[in-house]
């Protein structure tokens, strides 16, 4: 499943406790974001068994409020967020595997950090 | 790339800025390498003649639409293609408004169809004709199979200037270092023959017309989408390094070459697009680029292919460069910005053609009959010549200047403006690397 944002959900989705969010940021004029197909679409398919992470995706076009604010500037970008912060981008093979490969691993960095960050409190 | 790591050292002038002036303006003198003509003539004939009808020339319907492929993936390295700018998306055309003609599949005329016809004989005694049709025959100088029209995307070039598109860092240097170190070698030893030292001027040369381009119309300021001249860029892209602007004009008067040498088969072409008044006029307008007696009388042999490639390393030779700049074509695919590879497309197609003309068999009986051309590959042709034209045209023009900005020494005095002009000018530039 994916998740579309807006200007009114995206901070407080990404803010989800112990949640993991890969979005995706696409304008519609951009033709490697079109030629992407349903690799999105696929991706979150494959995510469906995994509670932590939630995939989701963001227009610049309508919702320019949220791409200026995260400083986005180029499209396609693909950003991990954990616990409302930004984690990574990807950069890698644009295909299921590598992209679930990725967010899988990069969010268990994240969540052994965070736990470590609980401790210190 | 090691082209940036040359030692170049600024030249200074002194004296009065009349003096400065000349002999910036006198800095290209003499023959181009490996040609045949003086610089001071090139930018007479091209300021004077040629660029004015090109000009003119890619304005017209039959050459203002481009069929090209846009989508193929990368062969070499995973997709990493990204835009930055709107400017960087290709407006495409809508089918209805491609001419109608272009679409038409073309008969293909294939002469050994005609062998054992009793008309064979007498039409081949009597046909004189250099044009014979716009053919389908795929160009063996690129990787694209231009006879395959599946997922080609017609574009209006009018509507996609070739400029400034964000296209910059990583992903740009690695085209060009690719084209570079894999494909086109630069050939340092003085026993290297000429011959392989042609692809890299070549591409150098193109690299140096896309950089001028760039520098040409840039965006100076994307938040109010102020579009300019970045005069520095042109000094530290292209002006700094004489080799580099050597090789434009080299590129320039071999493309030239090229159109020239198939005079007759453009200039009795059909510039069909429905609109007949336009066409007429395009046909003027090529029989002037490729018959000019202005440019015959002063710069007859723009490039001298004969030179270069006759006696028996000749088919060797040919063979050796199709593979190579098939290589380069085919890196074509792999630019991530949009319109860039667009326009690399275009440029890379019209040199594959010049190389195809001039590389026909020489003599100009033997020229009329076996040169073939797809109305594309012309199409990528005048328009590639066309660009270099401006680049040559912009290089001479506003040389003094950019020296005077980015040169820094040029200038009789330092002046408070001066100095935020320059400063200006470089903080627009550190955003513009080699792309």
């Amino acid at each position: 499943e994916v998740i579309t944002l807006t200007p009114e959900t995206f901070s407080d989705k990404i803010k989800e406790k112990d949640t993991a969010w890969f979005v995706k940021f696409c304008v519609p004029w951009c033709k490697h974001c079109k030629k992407l197909g349903n690799l999105w679409e696929d991706l979150g398919k494959a995510m469906e068994g995994d509670d932590e992470i939630e995939v989701g995706e963001v227009d610049c076009g309508t919702s320019r409020a949220v791409c200026t604010k995260v400083e986005i500037h180029s499209y396609p970008t693909f950003m991990l967020f954990y616990n409302g912060e930004e984690v990574s981008k990807y950069k890698g093979k644009r295909d299921v595997e590598s992209l679930k490969a990725f967010v899988v691993e990069e969010t268990e960095k994240a969540a052994e950090k965070a736990q470590l960050e609980d401790k210190e409190l | 790339v090691f082209l940036n790591t040359q030692n170049s050292s600024i030249s200074e002038f002194t004296g009065k800025i009349c003096n400065c002036r000349q002999a910036e303006q006198q800095k290209y003198i003499g023959i181009v390498e490996d040609c045949c003509c003086d610089y001071e003539t090139v930018n007479r004939l091209n300021t004077e003649v040629l660029n004015p009808l090109l000009q003119d020339l890619v304005k017209t319907p039959f050459y203002r639409y481009f069929k090209v492929k846009l989508w193929c993936d990368c062969p070499f390295w995973p997709d990493d293609g990204m835009c930055r700018l709107r400017d960087c998306s290709v407006c495409e055309c809508p089918e209805s408004e491609f001419p109608e003609v272009f679409k038409k599949p073309l008969s293909q005329y294939n002469p050994v169809c005609q062998e054992g016809k009793p008309q064979a004989t007498v039409d081949r005694t009597l046909d004189t004709r250099a044009f014979r049709g716009w053919t389908v025959t795929d160009n063996p100088w690129t990787s694209d199979d231009e006879t395959d029209n599946d997922e080609m995307t017609y574009v209006n070039l009018r509507l996609n200037p070739e400029r400034y598109t964000g296209y910059i860092g990583p992903s740009a240097r690695r085209i060009w270092e690719a084209i570079y170190s894999e494909n086109c070698p630069k050939h340092t030893s003085e026993g290297s023959c000429q011959e392989e030292k042609i692809l890299y001027k070549l591409v150098s040369g193109l690299h140096s017309s896309i950089s001028v381009h760039i520098a040409s119309d840039y965006l100076l300021d994307e938040a109010t989408n102020l579009w300019g001249q970045n005069l520095t860029l042109l000094y530290d892209r292209v002006l700094r390094y004489p080799d580099r602007v050597q090789n434009l004009y080299f590129t320039f008067l071999f493309v030239l070459r090229a159109v020239t040498k198939a005079e007759d088969y453009l200039g009795e072409a059909e510039y069909e697009t429905g609109n007949v008044i336009e066409d007429l006029k395009t046909k003027s307008l090529v029989k002037q680029v490729v018959s000019d007696p202005k440019t015959k009388a002063a710069c007859p042999v723009p490039f001298d292919e004969a030179k270069l490639w006759k006696g028996q390393r000749g088919p060797e030779l040919k063979q050796q460069l199709e593979k190579q700049f098939r290589n380069i074509s085919a890196i074509m695919d792999c630019v991530g910005c949009e319109k860039c590879r667009l326009w690399g497309k275009l440029q890379i197609l019209g040199l594959g053609t010049a190389l195809k003309i001039l590389f026909t068999v020489n003599g100009e009986d033997n020229l009329r009959h076996n040169l073939e051309l797809q109305r594309n590959e012309v199409i990528a042709l005048m328009n590639l010549l066309h660009r270099l034209s401006e680049s040559v045209k912009y290089v001479h023009d506003m040389s003094p200047a950019a020296e005077r900005i980015a040169g820094g020494h040029a200038s009789s005095g330092n002046s408070f403006w001066q100095r935020i002009v320059t400063s200006i000018a470089q903080s627009k530039a550190v955003s513009g690397k080699r792309s």
